[in-house]
Parts: structure tokens; sequence; C-alpha cells
């Protein structure tokens, strides 16, 4: 090639890159706001969808690749995945994922041992827990820039061959940068010095003495926390500091609502104005609870393990946990159980009054049956003997009754004599094996029964019903106490291992990681959580009644997860 | 550039990647991997071989498509086996281990259809099988890799029968296994084995 063609080659090179470049640069400029105060909320919107969503500011997957090549895109790219949505990471098996929040990042990292002294920060430093911190320096922008393109950490070394090497642009690595920068730094709510606030909410319909013995469940739960001689400040001091952790009274609030669940949201806003809190925990509703969640969900307030029978939570809900979700997953039992009947079942009926609870269970069962029995719904005005007869007036042996009673309504059957076929009755709507039916009733009637049996769980609960007595309190409902005993329990212990990184994020993280590893199971079989799940329990028992007069019951099937 | 072969950024004009550096160019010389990182470790699977004869129990799981099955038939089903155990809500190991399982049936090419992949899950109450259809889906899952669930008994039953029980789904470690046919012993890949590493091991185990 002579050095004319070769001129013009490389000018033409040059001519078709710049092009490439200006094309690149005029795609992707506007969308990214420069760094001012006024461009912040939209550039934290960006860097956040960078972090969550794996979405880069163009519409385009963030893209990355592993050191063994395989590639990565969009959602399963975002750090998210892996870092958590607090960024203070997470333990899996042998892995562990550091936290990448910018307190984290900007200061430097020493083995274990040598990091025992108030220049760290402290918090959750998973790495650090376990003793495997990989010493480094503090990370500037330009190194945390080489870590996320480049896999290199700010001491020279390489990352962890989980973590993908990201294809980020200048002005996309600085908004991720300015991202982490802030990420889990808001200080929480209802946390002081000296305090931590928290909240239990009672909606309107539940019974003053239900109401009573949850209070004095908590009550006496945060006076036990909150006593005792504590020298936290004197282990600061002293040598062992790695004794040392920061210790804060416990506060509880109780947020009573009243009225139509429409007005709900506003009074949730004012008891928060008057004091913010850094978590509900447990609290109690025998009918709607959605406006209690989208509360957290919008306010971002973790809601600990209430006591409800309709838990509300979407898909996409991150700041609910509940030991179960009620009679929706007494709706699933049913459905497996008919599902294993089809052919033999002629109809399905659902008696129920006008209780939201019991709408959501017919919704789910409808959807959860595979097989295209015929579903009739009774839905009665006004529940009592009459229209309870005449709602089972025309069933036969080939059908199966469905019963979404309350106690009270199922007290009514006395007058009604029961059908011939199989009859089901909600365990959570009507007080589980203390349910107020008949014997003639008794005789008939299967229990969906999302609970532990009753002599396991008495067992499981020793320790529960043992402090109970130790205090002087009443055993009033058990499930509501033992519910709201193991969410004080659990709270307590991931509310220490948040030490002093008190991220509401990360609680919920903690909790997702660490549940199925908890030997206290209260009422429940067994509880297990994982990333992005919500309800700890997930199956249950048919379950009948051992004779027509008493309360032991006999389990029909094993345990089931539908 | 390494990364081209991979159809790494394909979006992305040269220029711009040149000027970011490239996110394959430092892995290509890339600095000496830190003595304490075991995690890095791990990643050279080839270390992590092993050969061992597991006695499967006879027990009964239920595949993705709701049908009971049992784990020694799914397995003596005559073809090479490759396993794993997995589950959905996993957040950092499982989808890499997935990630690796796709690219497996994908590099197999004609071979893929003699070679049979099963992902056991180690959540089974959460992994119900319409779960575990998404899942499948979510990583373009062909016929030949299918995805078991049952009951929390069954799952740690096939988890201690491969000495893959952690106590813990989050305890979990990655490990992969792979077996010629009923009666070998099973090759154990510990760490995150690379999907041309499986395929190296299938070919051999093929007698290819």
């Amino acid at each position: 090639m002579s050095s004319l063609s070769r001129h013009v080659c490389a000018v033409l090179i040059g001519l078709l890159l710049a092009g490439l470049a200006a094309a690149y640069v005029s795609h992707a400029a506007p969308v990214v706001p420069p760094r001012s105060s006024a461009a912040r909320p939209e550039r934290m919107r960006l860097g956040g969808r960078i972090y969550r969503e794996g979405v880069l500011p163009s519409g385009r997957p963030l893209r990355g690749l592993r050191p063994d090549g395989t590639e990565v895109a969009g959602a399963q790219a975002a750090c998210i995945q892996c870092h958590r949505r607090s960024g203070l990471g997470t333990v899996e098996g042998n892995r562990i994922i550091p936290p990448i929040t910018g307190a984290f990042l900007y200061q430097p990292r020493a083995h274990a041992l040598d990091e025992l002294d108030a220049h760290h920060t402290r918090g959750p430093d998973l790495a650090h827990a376990l003793g495997r911190n990989r010493p480094r320096p503090p990370y500037t922008g330009e190194t945390l820039r080489r870590a996320i393109g480049d896999g290199i950490d700010a001491a020279g070394n390489r990352l962890d061959a989980l973590m993908p090497r990201y294809a980020l642009d200048a002005p996309e690595a600085q908004l991720l940068l300015d991202y982490l920068e802030q990420l889990s730094e808001r200080r929480p709510p209802g946390v002081t010095a000296d305090t931590i606030h928290f909240a239990t909410v009672v909606a309107p319909d539940v019974a003053p003495a239900r109401r009573t013995a949850l209070l004095d469940v908590l009550t006496a739960f945060f006076a036990v926390r909150n006593a005792g001689s504590r020298l936290e400040q004197l282990r600061e001091r002293s040598y062992a500091a790695a004794a040392h952790r920061s210790y804060r009274q416990w506060q509880l609030h109780v947020w009573d609502l009243t009225g139509a669940p429409e007005t709900w949201a506003a009074q949730l806003a004012a008891y928060e104005q008057r004091q913010p809190v850094f978590a509900l925990l447990s609290g109690v509703s025998d009918g709607a609870w959605a406006p209690v969640q989208a509360f957290c969900e919008r306010r971002q307030v973790p809601c600990w393990f209430p006591t409800v029978d309709l838990p509300a939570a979407a898909a996409s809900d991150f700041y609910a946990l509940y030991f179960f979700d009620g009679v929706l997953l007494e709706a699933r039992l049913l459905a497996h159980r008919l599902d294993e009947q089809r052919g033999a079942l002629r109809r399905v009926i659902e008696v129920h009054g006008k209780d939201p609870a019991a709408a959501g269970a017919t919704q789910v069962l409808e959807r959860s049956l595979e097989s295209d029995v015929r579903i009739e719904k009774r839905v009665l005005d006004r529940v009592d003997a009459a229209t309870l007869r005449a709602a089972i007036a025309d069933a036969t042996p080939d059908d199966a009754i469905v019963f979404w009673l309350r106690a009270a309504d199922v007290a009514r059957l006395t007058e009604v004599p029961p059908p011939g076929g199989a009859v089901y009755f909600s365990a959570t709507l009507a007080g589980a094996e203390h349910a107020p039916l008949p014997p003639a009733w008794k005789i008939r009637a299967r229990l969906l029964y999302p609970f532990e049996l009753p002599d396991p769980r008495r067992r499981g609960l020793s320790r529960f019903h043992g402090w109970l007595a130790q205090r002087g309190l009443p055993l009033v409902d058990e499930r509501l106490q033992a519910d709201a005993y193991l969410a004080s329990l659990l709270l307590a212990e991931k509310i220490d291992e948040l030490d002093e990184t008190l991220s509401q994020d990360h609680l919920i993280e903690r909790a997702e990681a660490i549940l199925s590893m908890h030997l206290a199971t209260g009422s429940y079989h067994r509880l297990s959580l994982g990333p992005g799940q919500r309800f700890a329990s997930k199956g249950g028992y048919l379950a009948r009644f051992a004779t027509p007069d008493g309360t032991a019951l006999i389990a029909e099937t094993p345990w089931i997860a539908p | 550039m390494k990364t081209q072969t991979n159809g790494f950024l394909h979006g992305l004009p040269l220029v711009a990647l040149a000027v970011l550096g490239g996110p394959g160019a430092a892995l290509a010389k890339g600095p000496p991997e830190d003595p304490h990182a075991h995690c890095a470790a791990h990643a050279r699977s080839s270390s992590g071989r092993s050969t061992a004869k597991y006695q499967v129990p006879d027990l009964g799981l239920v595949r993705s498509d709701g049908a009971p099955v049992n784990l020694r038939r799914e397995l003596d089903d005559g073809q090479p086996v490759i396993l794993n155990f997995i589950f959905t809500t996993c957040a950092a190991i499982c989808p890499v281990m997935s990630q690796t399982f796709a690219q497996i049936q994908r590099r197999l090419g004609e071979a893929h259809h003699r070679v049979h992949l099963i992902s056991v899950s180690i959540d089974p109450e959460q992994d119900t099988p319409a779960r575990l259809r998404a899942y499948a889906k979510k990583f373009d899952a062909g016929p030949e890799w299918s995805f078991y669930t049952g009951t929390v008994e069954a799952s740690i039953s096939a988890q201690r029968a491969f000495d893959a029980y952690r106590g813990d789904k989050m305890n979990h470690v990655p490990v992969t296994f792979l077996r010629a046919a009923p009666g070998e012993p099973w090759v154990r890949l510990e760490g995150f084995a690379k999907a041309d590493d499986v395929i190296a091991e299938v070919h051999k185990l093929l007698g290819e």
C-alpha cells in the first residue's frame, strides 16, 4: 500500500471513528443532566435505575462481563441483584457480597482485628464480620470507576469472579458513583442517639381484650429489653472494643386506627408526623390491612410481621414481612385438596358475609383451582341461622362447601343442620381448633390449618408460655400473642446485627437472609424467607376434630405447601 | 479485543470502548489474584474436580410440569446427566450457575439432545412448579433441562445424597455434578464450573 493510500485510509478511518463517537455521544449526552443541585433528583433517579433495574439512561440494558466470559445484561446485571437494595451486601454460602455504599467505599479497610476502633464505619460489614476483610485503601472516584469497569479493587487486586466488569461511559459511571455515595446514608426516621422509636398499629375492628393482650406482650418485651445495666459506654473505652455496640432504648408507640380504611392513610400520616418510627412492629387487624401496607411502601418503613388475615403485599412490595399470607394460603390449600378430588366433586359452594378477607380468599381459590369444577358463591348480606340455612339448602353430598366465616358467625350454625358432603372452615378466621362449631358440625368439619398442629406447637411455644406466665400475663389469643413475641424477638436480633448501620432496607434484607436459620417458629411449622420472599410460612394441613366436643385435632394430610 | 469475540458491547462504537479502556482490557493481563480471596480460588474449577459414587435414594420429587417423579429414575434415563442445586429467589450464586447451564445447553449444539440437565430446588416450598417454570423461561431452558421441587425432606435427602447439604439454602455453595450413565461414578466440580469445562467433561463422558 502506498503512503498516500495509507494516509487516505487513516483519514477515512479517523473520520469514521469520529463520526461513530459523535453519534454515540449525541445519543447519550442529552439524557444525562450534568451535575448540579437542580439536576440531583433526576440524576439520582437515573443512577437508581442503573443500580436497581440495570437500565442505562439511554434506555439500553446495563451490560457486564464476568471473568469467565459470561455476559450479563439488564436486571440480571443490576447491582441490586447481589448487593441488595441497601447496598450493604449479603453472605450467600461461601460468597461474601461486600457493602458498596459510599460510607464503606470511601474509607480504608484493614484486616478485621485492626478495624475494631472508632475510625471505621461500623455496621454489617459482612466481610469484616467473618474476618475475611481484604485490606485496601479508600476508593477514589478513579479507582472506583476502575473497579466497576475493570474489576480491580483499590489495592490493585482482582475482584471476586462473581462481580461483572461493566461497560459504562463516563457520564453513566458518574451517575452510578453519585448514587452509591448517598446509598443508605439517609438518617433513618425514629432513631436518635439514645432511642429507637417503633409503632404498632391496631385496626378499629379488633376487640379490646385482644388489643390489650397484644400491647401487654409488646410492652413487657420492651421493658425487658430496656432494663438492666448497660455498659456499652464503658466497653467502648476498654480493650475489649470488640464487645462494644451502641445501645438505644426502645420506645413503643400505639397507633390506634379508627373509622373506615379509606381514612387510615391520613391517620397514619398524622401519627408519623407526631413521631416518626424506624419500623412498625407486629400490629393487628381482623379485616383490612392494605392502607397500612401502602403506608409502609410509601414511607419505606418496615412492616414487621403483623397478625392479619388478609396481607396485602404485591409482588413488587419490599417493606412488609408476614408470617404467612392468611386466608390466601388457606384458599391455595383448599384448591390443592379439591384438585385431588377432581372428578368426584360436583360443585364448590363458598359461603361468606361481607368480609374483605373472605372475598380475597374466594378470588385466590378460583385462580388456584386447576380442575374445572363449578364454583358457586353465596355472599350473605347478613349472616344468621336463616341465611346460612338458605345458603346450603340445595347442597348434595357431591358438593364441597367452604365457609369463610369468622368465629362469631360460625357460632350461628347451632341452629343449622350440617349437609351431607364435605365442609371446610378457615382456621384463621374461625379461631382454629377453638372455632365455636356445634358438635354436629365438628364431626363433619375440615379445618384449613396453616399452623403447626396443636401438640408440637405447644412444645415449640413452651418458652413463650413460660415468658408470658413469668410476667403474669394472661393467655388471651395464642396466635396473636405468640406472633407479637416472636416478631419482637426477631426484631431485637436483627437490630443488634445492624449495629451502627441502622438501615431500614437492610433490616428487611437481614430477615430475608437469615430467617430460615431461626429455630423459633412460633405458631408455625417452618419459617423461611429468601430474597424477595415476603411470607415466611408456606403451607398447612387439612385437619379434623378428634371428638365432637373437644379441641384436639387430627391431621388428615401431611404438611402441604401448595 | 477480547470482548468482541463474545459479542459483548455490540452496540457500542469502538472509539467509545477504547476511550473507556474496555471492560475486558484488564482481564487479559490482569493483576495477580489476592491470595486471601478464597472466592477467586474457587473460580479455578479444575482445582475442585473429584469423582465419587453417590447412592441416590429412592425419593419422590415433583417436576416443574407438576408430574410426580422418582429422582433415581429421572437420573437413570440412559443419558449423561448434569445436575445442580438451585433456588429461584437466590441472588448471587444460582443465577450464575443457571446461566452456565444455559450456556452449556447452547454450546453443546447437536449433542445437547443426548444430555439431560437437572436442577433441583433447595427451597422447595417457595419454588412451586409454576415458579420453576417461570425461572426456566428466564434462562431459556430447553426440553433437555428439567427442574424439580418436592417436600423439604425430599430436597434435603437429594442434597445429602450428593454431599451438597449445607443446612440452609443461604449457606449453599456452587457445585456441579456429571455422570455418563447409571452405575458410573459422578464427577463433582466444586465452585463455579465454566460452561466450556463442563462441556469438555461431557465430551469425555461421551467418549468423544
